[in-house]
């Protein structure tokens, strides 16, 4: 090597591995105020610095490589520079569990760890067997046959996931989806007297009829409002009491800005953030809301509803469900009484004792429908999914 | 990234500082310590008692007057001997003692690896031979604890590396070949030094005695270290780690595994596992040059090679020559007819397999290797000599099969691998999505694997080629500079981003 290249690389090594850590040490606080994206967004102030004594120094290596990570020079930047690059000029990810669809679409391909896996659920290759649906009938004919012996009603709830609804903004090379899961559990229940609400086909509907109308958020994985609203709809009318008007005639007001869980993953947490041509929209008007009243939990897992309107449904309604179902309830509760949501982690069997409902909704994502074959009334239910 | 921007730059400004060899040595030593602590706090005290136990077998094994006599003066390289085929016993004062002594080495170097490598594998082992397991035997309180998961035992991190070179300083020392090493802390450094502790090379003490000695850190040294640390670099963080993202997701569900799938997987995972341990070989080699030490090379484009025999002759080379040295050629080589050759060199492949993991599917995937080498020692060697091209697609072919039993090293998840490879109307009921299983990057990460894996590499170093004229060019220039520059940045971005996958071969 000649002299003038190894002093060369000598300023490579003094460039890439010396001054970046020097200068966020001098300079932390003016460059974190100069730089764009320095939020700390991922909670890594949650990282403690470690100390060292007797007691830690076989746990300390660890803990202070963590905080290293977690306290990188330039992190944010650095991770923003990634998905911004990602996102825009290669138009796909390397996050594993993020996908990047047509239109800059964003969609949930799964976290393996959590028996999830969109993908097989969008394609109908990983149907459930005649064993699996053996054990959902089990389950679900056991909470129904409880809910009657206590004259309550029992109703499944199954969600469609994104990637079916926005089946066409999935890259071309994933195909058409088939039925799945989601269908084969639906007709299954259903032909054996449990019934299932499932709002696919009505949102499918709705899409075709309104395509300049968003229904699931782009950059993340849930409905938004307007996909919500439909869905709730869907489900009072099962319940036998929907005085939601139509979508389509309902106004639109704005609604308050979201940070999206799949840019997130994608670390553009604060870059993507106008989800829509007009941002995040809400039904508006819908009902007369005077007399709804709200209360939800400090850790945002339960959320109970009263409604003294005249024309609200008696029935009180118990809805268990998961990361779909707070919005929805938000619409639900327009028509009846009395309606409590928890999150299925949360639910404890005491519950319907202490809120005596008449309906109990089971409601799960397409993704999770593995969890039906778990799903009890009478204890509480092992956490799969987050 | 705590090492690239934190430890490294720490330890060059260090090593700067305390320029002589003796204390740099001892600075070193105390880095290496420092550094295995960290991945592995609980076993440095077992590292601290080998290097010890070793010091001593040396200091005893030259009383005895092992060759020490005789012995060459120190230097590199130092395998004439093993060349030539025949080994020079030490010329012992008391070659009894000797021997004893040795024995005594060897058996505690290989105790220490037994007991906390294979410990779980050898009791799981008996306990099925003998009538009625442990219990039948009145062990049952073993029998359980062998049924519940095993002893316990941990296995120390880079165990096999630093065993192996142990004994390559005892034996050597016994062979005549070094004198031993009076300094402890040179020893020590030996064993312990850091950049090849976790996965090697493994290198001969004969190699590196000098070198523990007199050695400088000159600008060329230091700049050419670092040029190949960053090849290195780019290999494990960009390639090997993109790479391994598709492989993960071919895996991630064997029900979803067929025919195509399982193919696409294993060979997917050779490019993985070959950009992963060859990288972290090249920045072995690189941080070496950087503090001074020539570190030996242990790949060289190994998918290029014409048969298995040559495959092993380019991958992990210095496991190959360890085995060759010192198991091989003692064991006879080739010198006592073809039987015994065959013998030797199925021993020689169902030890490799099991260096590389305590269980049946290594040993296994070593007797594989071994089977094919064979085979060509019997005569197929001169069938692919003469088609080369056939002679690489069959070597890269085993070697894919090879990996469904490597990649778990479990018999019935490989088995299942293997069956989809050979009976995929067995699994048609899978229908993976293959266009799932890759993003662009990985995708971009498997072209450059393919295109970087020797073939380019190869004709650019035939004479006369006009590759090799670009590539006379390109080494050393500024244009590879700002390159490199380009790998080290994405390769941080990447490393940010969480898609960093442990080092392979740290867990062997």
């Amino acid at each position: 090597m000649r002299n003038k290249t190894a002093k060369l690389y000598i300023a490579l090594f003094v460039l890439l591995l010396v001054v970046p850590p020097l200068l966020w040490a001098v300079l932390k606080d003016p460059l974190r105020a100069a730089l764009p994206d320095a939020a700390d967004y991922e909670n890594t102030a949650l990282v403690q610095r470690p100390e060292l004594h007797r007691q830690t120094l076989r746990s300390f290596p660890v803990d202070a490589t963590k905080y290293y990570n977690a306290n990188l020079p330039f992190r944010n930047q650095l991770l923003t520079l990634g998905g911004l690059t990602d996102y825009y000029v290669l138009h796909s990810t390397n996050t594993t569990s993020v996908l990047v669809g047509r239109d800059g679409w964003l969609f949930y391909r799964g976290n393996q760890a959590n028996e999830e896996d969109p993908v097989a659920d969008y394609k109908g290759t990983n149907l459930f067997s005649d064993r699996e649906l053996a054990q959902i009938w089990m389950q679900m004919k056991s909470a129904q046959n409880l809910c009657e012996a206590m004259d309550r009603q029992f109703v499944v709830m199954a969600v469609p996931g994104k990637m079916r609804i926005y089946a066409d903004e999935m890259p071309s090379s994933y195909g058409k989806p088939g039925d799945g899961r989601l269908y084969q559990v639906t007709t299954f229940l259903r032909d054996r007297g449990i019934p299932v609400v499932n709002p696919a086909e009505t949102i499918m509907a709705y899409r075709e009829e309104h395509p300049e109308e968003q229904l699931y958020r782009k950059y993340d994985t849930h409905w938004n409002r307007l996909g919500a609203y439909l869905a709730a709809q869907e489900l009072d009318s099962a319940l036998g009491h929907c005085d939601l008007p139509a979508l389509d005639t309902v106004s639109r007001e704005a609604a308050p800005q979201q940070i999206y869980d799949l840019a997130r993953l994608m670390h553009l947490g604060q870059i993507l953030i106008k989800d829509g041509p007009d941002g995040e929209q809400e039904p508006a008007g819908y009902a007369d809301t005077e007399g709804l009243t709200r209360e939800v939990s400090e850790d945002t897992t339960e959320y109970r509803y009263t409604n003294s309107h005249a024309g609200a449904d008696p029935r009180s309604i118990l809805l268990i469900g998961d990361s779909f179902a707070p919005i929805m309830t938000d619409y639900v509760a327009s028509d009846f009484r009395k309606v409590t949501m928890e999150y299925y982690y949360v639910y404890t069997p005491d519950m319907l004792e202490s809120l005596d409902p008449d309906v109990v909704v089971y409601e799960v994502n397409e993704r999770y429908l593995m969890n039906l074959a778990r799903f009890t009334l009478t204890d509480i239910m092992p956490v799969v999914q987050n | 990234m705590l090492f690239l921007w934190a430890a490294l730059p720490g330890i060059c400004l260090l090593t700067a500082l305390v320029r002589r060899t003796r204390p740099q040595n001892v600075l070193l030593l105390l880095i290496s310590l420092l550094f295995y602590a960290w991945g592995d706090p609980d076993h440095l005290v077992l590292l601290l008692v080998m290097i010890a136990v070793n010091y001593l077998f040396g200091l005893a094994l030259e009383r005895a007057g092992t060759g020490a006599g005789s012995a060459r003066p120190s230097g590199r390289g130092g395998r004439s001997d093993g060349e030539s085929g025949k080994w020079r016993e030490g010329s012992a004062a008391h070659p009894g003692a000797a021997r004893a002594v040795l024995a005594l080495a060897v058996l505690c170097n290989l105790g220490v690896l037994g007991v906390f490598k294979y410990a779980d594998f050898v009791l799981g082992a008996a306990d099925r031979i003998l009538p009625g397991g442990f219990a039948g035997v009145g062990a049952g309180r073993l029998a359980d604890r062998i049924a519940q998961g095993g002893t316990g035992i941990l296995q120390p991190l880079g165990i096999s590396f630093f065993t192996f070179q142990a004994l390559t300083y005892v034996i050597d020392l016994y062979r005549g070949r070094v004198r031993a090493q009076k300094d402890p802390a040179k020893l020590a450094l030996y064993l312990a030094f850091f950049p090849r502790i976790l996965s090697g090379p493994i290198e001969p003490y004969s190699h590196a005695e000098a070198q523990l000695t007199a050695r400088a850190v000159t600008r060329n040294g230091f700049a050419e270290g670092f040029r190949r640390f960053l090849y290195g670099l780019g290999k494990k963080a960009i390639l090997s780690d993109l790479i391994a993202m598709s492989v993960d997701r071919i895996f991630a569900v064997p029900t979803q595994l067929n025919g195509l799938s399982a193919w696409l997987g294993s060979a997917l995972y050779a490019l993985q596992l070959y950009y992963d341990f060859s990288g972290y070989s090249d920045m072995a080699i690189g941080l070496g040059r950087m503090l001074g030490f020539t570190i030996p090379e242990n790949f060289r484009y190994p998918y290029l090679s014409g048969s298995v025999t040559e495959f092993w002759r380019r991958w992990h080379i210095t496991l190959g020559a360890f085995f060759r040295d010192y198991l091989y050629i003692p064991l006879g080589g080739s010198r006592r007819g073809k039987r015994r050759t065959i013998c030797n060199l199925m021993v020689v492949f169902a030890l490799t397999g099991l260096w590389h993991g305590a269980g049946w599917a290594f040993v296994l995937w070593g007797l594989w290797h071994g089977m094919f080498v064979s085979l060509e020692r019997l005569g197929f060697r001169k069938f692919l000599d003469r088609h080369r091209v056939l002679g690489v697609i069959y070597t890269d072919l085993v070697w894919i099969v090879s990996m469904a039993l490597f990649r778990t090293g479990s018999i019935s998840e490989g088995a299942r691998t293997l069956s989809c490879m050979f009976l995929p109307f067995l699994h048609r009921d899978a229908q993976p999505l293959i266009a799932s299983y890759f993003s662009l990057q990985s995708l971009a990460a498997i072209v450059l694997g393919v295109s970087g894996c020797g073939v380019l590499q190869d004709s650019a170093c035939q004479k006369q080629s006009r590759l090799s004229a670009l590539r006379g060019k390109w080494i050393g220039s500024p244009a590879e500079a700002v390159y490199l520059a380009l790998v080290f940045a994405v390769s941080v971005l990447l490393l940010a981003g969480n898609t960093y996958h442990a080092f392979i071969y740290a867990r062997f």
